[in-house]
């Protein structure tokens, strides 16, 4: 990194495309981080397309967009600038869209948000309304499967149990696709890890031997789905910057996807931990590190 | 290889079986199978049964052999049945000092802890009635500080609730032991997610590998050797009979005894064929279609 510091005034200068993690640079717990809707707000004003990505999916693009409202970001209709938000239930299901048009039906292990999403994009979902906790060896031999059904989709999931993982296994052996939202092991509660996708995930490759297709970071084809879906042409990259507070999934994500990025210090990593071998394992230097996203040169 | 059974009988005298898949398809016996133990304790060998079935207990198991036509001679006892359960049991109580287990699996392991005498915690009804557990419900669930251990086995009764207690549990420093590797179990024609998913699922969710005592672990044997007294015997004149390559034929390799993989269960003909050149998946001494023939006049 070089001497000279960042201030969030040099990256409106330098960018026009802002791709923005929530959890640890706009939000921490149920509280916005100081500085952040300010920033965001002036990136509203300055027409700077802003992207919100995350890697949770509970919840559907119009969902994340109605969660910052709450919180005193108000996100106009795309314009001049583009404004998406990007919960990974969105980017899968453009992914799906966008890559395999000819799915058109698919088994969820996921909430509502993922189901709704996917509906919305014109993917039928079957999963949600399993309540049913058990399979028996009998029903499981003799069950039928839909052959409508082209793949199987992986998110967080609160109603995941035996009867839905046997199901999706028996998918996944006969063929189908295999999509998950985000690798996450886990997702933080105040400091403590909740189980979340990347165990259903583990659980599955286990079982069938398949690894999934991850949408979520840190896979770059975000950049590939944002051109499709809103345009970002080839000379736009060079002024696109990812901000994010977790090495391995926003900055590696920049990395690959050929963009700047930014790590911000009010979430998962600190400034030691981009030269911490567990931490950081690739070893990718971040262009720009920030104490903040709100760090603003006139307050200084 | 093909192998006669005189050439087995000549060569080994304690014969280790895997029961699914080698002896039995749930209640049927698999053709040979009965006719060959017969034949073997006729020409006075040894015969255990080793079983990762994570769900019965060596009681259970032993039932299953006799209810389903195996003969019973005073050769076989229950103490030649050795289940994944029971010796994860035995080995809590006794490397672990273990006196309240959480179970992850079915009755039949909470049974063969109180069988123990053991203090054993299922989940309360309410993880499977109300099974889903978001922020505020997760916030409140702390880990009991007087369960010392949690076993994992195959069940087909597990919520996401159940899944995070788990995982606080395994954070908060309990023993993590699991009964059962097998990723899949067959039901016939199709493959159900085994006891392994469930080791996994664990693992992943606690950050921590479990203590694994079924089978490819050599847990299971040398509780065998203890048990019965065989520590002069060599080695040699072991040979470990199964349908799985993972968990049977690696079972023999880290024991370093002779095995004999058989295509009547998991692994087939046909799926055998495609994974026999894989450099990371052990090579049984012997590959047969089937247990060998016997002539028992």
């Amino acid at each position: 990194m070089e001497g000279t510091e960042t201030y969030f005034e040099d990256l409106v200068e330098k960018y026009n495309h802002f791709m923005i993690d929530c959890d640890g640079v706009l939000l921490s717990g149920t509280k916005a981080i100081e500085g952040s809707v300010e920033a965001v707000n002036r990136l509203i004003e300055q027409k700077k397309s802003c992207y919100f990505i995350t890697n949770s999916s509970g919840r559907t693009s119009k969902g994340l967009r109605e969660k910052l409202d709450k919180f005193g970001i108000s996100l106009p209709e795309t314009g001049e600038a583009t404004y998406c938000c990007f919960s990974s239930s969105y980017t899968t299901s453009l992914y799906i869209k966008q890559e395999y048009p000819e799915i058109k039906k698919v088994f969820v292990l996921g909430e509502k948000g993922l189901c709704d999403q996917l509906e919305e994009e014109g993917i039928q979902t079957v999963g949600l309304d399993i309540t049913e906790i058990s399979i028996e060896p009998e029903e499981y031999e003799n069950y039928e499967l839909d052959e409508d059904i082209q793949a199987v989709v992986v998110g967080y999931d609160q109603n995941i149990n035996y009867r839905k993982l046997s199901i999706a296994s028996l998918y996944l052996q006969n063929g189908r696709k295999f999509i998950a939202c985000n690798p996450d092991m886990f997702d933080s509660i105040h400091g403590r890890p909740i189980p979340t996708t990347g165990v259903t995930i583990e659980a599955l490759t286990y079982i069938t031997g398949l690894k999934p297709y991850i949408c979520g970071k840190p896979n770059p084809h975000i950049v590939n789905i944002i051109d499709k879906e809103f345009g970002l042409p080839e000379e736009e990259k060079a002024k696109t910057v990812m901000i994010g507070d977790r090495l391995t999934t926003d900055i590696y994500l920049a990395h690959n996807a050929g963009v700047d990025s930014c790590l911000v210090l009010t979430g998962c990593n600190t400034a030691e931990d981009v030269h911490n071998k567990e931490e950081n394992p690739d070893k990718i230097i971040p262009t720009h590190v920030m104490p903040r996203l709100g760090h603003f040169r006139e307050s200084a | 290889m093909e192998v006669s059974a005189e050439a087995l009988t000549d060569k080994y005298n304690y014969f280790l079986f895997d029961c699914d898949g080698v002896l039995w398809d749930q209640e049927e016996p698999i053709e040979g199978a009965i006719e060959f133990i017969k034949y073997l304790t006729g020409k006075g060998k040894t015969v255990f049964f080793v079983t990762n079935s994570s769900w019965r207990g060596q009681i259970e198991v032993y039932e299953q052999f006799k209810r389903i036509g195996f003969e019973m001679g005073s050769e076989i006892e229950s103490s030649q049945f050795y289940s994944a359960t029971s010796s994860a049991v035995s080995y809590c109580k006794n490397a672990l000092k273990s006196k309240k287990i959480f179970v992850f699996g079915l009755e039949g392991v909470s049974a063969e802890i109180r069988r123990q005498g053991l203090e054993a915690v299922e989940p309360p009804k309410d993880y499977y009635e109300n099974s889903r557990c978001g922020e505020a419900e997760f916030e409140e669930m702390q880990s009991d500080p007087t369960i010392d251990t949690l076993i994992c086995g195959y069940t087909n009764k597990w919520t996401y609730k159940m899944l995070c207690y788990a995982s606080i549990l395994i954070r908060s420093g309990t023993h993590f032991v699991a009964s059962n590797i097998d990723n899949v179990w067959s039901t016939g024609t199709r493959q159900m997610p085994g006891g392994g998913s469930i080791m996994k699922m664990l693992e992943a969710a606690g950050g921590k590998k479990p203590i694994i005592i079924g089978k490819p672990s050599k847990i299971l044997f040398d509780t065998i050797i203890e048990e019965h007294k065989l520590e002069d015997v060599p080695l040699d004149e072991f040979i470990m009979i199964g349908d799985k390559l993972d968990t049977d034929i690696k079972f023999g390799e880290n024991i370093g005894i002779d095995t004999m993989l058989v295509l009547t269960g998991v692994t087939t003909k046909s799926n055998y064929s495609e994974t026999k050149d894989d450099p990371t998946k052990p090579v049984p001494t012997y590959v047969s279609e089937r247990l060998p023939e016997v002539n028992l006049e």
